[in-house]
């Protein structure tokens, strides 16, 4: 049953895991090594040998106690196999976490070098703010716009036209314009920030920051962060104006609604809590953002192949959060704020 | 004084280092020889304390600074000078401003003392006429010049060098080599040069380390390796072109 092919491969095996753990010395704390390196073996050796019994002896095709045995048996391994893959995922994801937890805290330690690095904090409030008032402009603008177009038609069929202004408005301070200029930053800033942090990473210049004596993340991190707090607050209220104004343009010229109608139910129906709602939210986004794509350029490896990985990775997952946290701060503040 | 003891590095289940002990002295100059892969950047990095051992400790001038935190390192870098591998040049900044940086980043100078001490960088470099210049708009022999210009500025005791003459040709290499030599005879700069290439280890290096497969299999001066028994250092000698 077990052919000379399979002993000669089970004995190599043996002299690779022989050859590989036994320098590491089971004395000096690599134990987990040593015994994931058993479990591979073992696992390794048995599916050789079933893989062989199915080969030779049990054939599945045939419904036979030894062919269904051969199967359960290659099952079972299949199982072990994914499960394993499964706990080496949620190590990696567990391990990233806690990497994203300390990057997170240092960050916030290195605020106290705020007036040591304010030149960088200028220049990246002038990238992330200043440069990015165009994007904010034009997708805000359309968003206005499209808005009141389609939500015109709608409330024209029963008759509520003139109550476009409002619907338009809670729409947009409420959650098109912080969201869609979270996203526009996400891309524009986040895309920035991974990919810039991720060629010093590969250059090794991050490795020449520490190197020398400066902390990376005092210098690289920091200022951008504090730069997103300052400036995607008024970048959101810009975005929400200029998405009001675009509104009450297109209310004017496409569904024939007089100015001071749009903006009377626009601004009269507004509460309280739907600007808190609109203001809290860039801060959170600045974080989430800024956070999510430095970590990544800091974490790319791989050549240039790399660096576009972590800036995709930065992009995706810090977008996918936005829309997360756009959720919960709206359920938050508009439930638990009566005025 | 740098002191490896017992240093064991192991990546994702693979064995980089397994038992490395030795001692670099200050002063002189350090060579590691080793085939690609077998751990030599890795050990630059672990005396910079870049990354941590899985087992050992690493002793700068008798302190152990294999489980410090990067806030406990910064002083102790700053007594080491680095030469990486691709230079890690700010190529958004000028060669002078490349050299002045760390300077204005980590030392309360005056203004005065930076531009005294760039400027002496700048000359021991051979670099003064491209001081404005960009890192990209030079050749690869200058870029590495710059790279180890910058590398005294702190006025270490050692400067580590990450394959100094990858990728140049022989008369750059040669200019490089020299300027190492000249640094260990003038300011008796002590150096360890992690290198593939015998010719640089013998024209330069009072001590040579050998790694193969993570393992430290000769430590002593060129001129013993020929009397090394160990078969990879004398296939290595009977022909070097094998790395």
């Amino acid at each position: 049953m077990v052919t000379f092919r399979t002993v000669f491969t089970v004995l190599q095996a043996v002299g690779l895991f022989v050859a590989r753990y036994s320098q590491c010395g089971l004395l000096h704390g690599l134990e987990p090594q040593f015994f994931a390196g058993c479990s591979q073996l073992y696992r390794g050796i048995f599916s050789l040998v079933i893989d062989r019994w199915i080969e030779r002896v049990a054939n599945p095709l045939v419904c036979s106690f030894s062919g269904v045995l051969a199967i359960l048996l290659r099952m079972w391994l299949w199982t072990g196999n994914y499960a394993e893959r499964l706990n080496e995922r949620m190590k990696n994801f567990v391990q990233t976490m806690q990497e994203f937890f300390w990057f997170s805290l240092r960050t916030a330690r290195s605020f106290r070098f705020t007036r040591r690095y304010w030149t960088e904090i200028l220049d990246q409030m002038y990238i992330c703010g200043t440069e990015s008032v165009p994007i904010v402009l034009v997708s805000s603008l359309a968003i206005g716009c499209l808005l009141t177009v389609e939500v015109g038609n709608q409330l024209e069929g029963f008759g509520a036209k003139l109550l476009t202004g409002r619907t338009t408005a809670l729409s947009v301070i409420r959650e098109m314009g912080p969201i869609v200029t979270g996203l526009m930053l996400s891309a524009r800033v986040g895309a920035r920030n991974g990919a810039e942090l991720g060629a010093m990473r590969i250059s090794e210049q991050i490795d020449a920051l520490r190197a020398f004596g400066t902390d990376p993340i005092a210098l690289l991190v920091m200022p951008r962060l504090f730069a997103a707090l300052v400036m995607f607050f008024p970048l959101t209220a810009l975005s929400n104006f200029v998405g009001l104004v675009g509104g009450g343009f297109v209310a004017q010229l496409y569904h024939h609604i007089d100015p001071g109608y749009y903006w009377n139910s626009a601004l009269n129906q507004l509460l309280v809590k739907d600007f808190v709602v609109s203001a809290v939210k860039p801060f959170a986004f600045a974080i989430i953002i800024t956070l999510v794509s430095c970590f990544n350029g800091f974490s790319a490896s791989g050549g240039t192949a790399g660096v576009g990985r972590s800036t995709i990775k930065g992009i995706v997952v810090s977008s996918g959060l936005l829309l997360v946290a756009n959720f919960y701060i709206s359920k938050l503040v508009l439930e638990n704020m009566n005025f | 004084m740098i002191e490896f003891k017992d240093v064991f590095l192991s990546f994702s289940g693979r064995m980089i280092l397994s038992g490395i002990s030795m001692q670099i002295p200050d002063g002189r100059i350090t060579a590691i020889l080793g085939p690609s892969g077998s751990g030599k950047s890795t050990i630059i990095k672990l005396m910079l304390g870049l990354i941590q051992p899985t087992y050992g400790n690493v002793c700068v001038d008798g302190v152990d600074i294999s489980r410090f935190s990067e806030e406990q390192l910064f002083p102790i870098r700053r007594t080491m000078g680095i030469v990486f591998q691709g230079n890690a040049l700010f190529d958004s900044m000028s060669v002078s401003d490349n050299m002045g940086f760390f300077l204005r980043e980590n030392l309360d100078l005056p203004p005065g003392e930076i531009e005294r001490r760039v400027h002496d960088q700048l000359q021991f470099a051979g670099l003064e006429l491209q001081a404005h210049q960009l890192p990209d708009s030079l050749s690869g022999g200058m870029r590495k010049r710059v790279a180890i210009g910058r590398a005294p500025i702190f006025e270490p005791k050692m400067i580590l060098f990450d394959e100094p003459t990858a990728g140049l040709d022989p008369v750059s290499s040669k200019k490089i080599l020299d300027v190492i030599k000249q640094l260990n005879q003038d300011k008796q700069l002590g150096a360890v040069m992690v290198t593939h290439v015998i010719s640089d280890v013998i024209s330069v290096a009072d001590t040579v380390l050998v790694l193969y497969q993570g393992k430290l299999i000769f430590h002593d001066t060129p001129e013993k390796m020929q009397e090394c028994d160990h078969p990879f250092v004398q296939s290595f000698l009977a022909d070097p072109e094998q790395l």
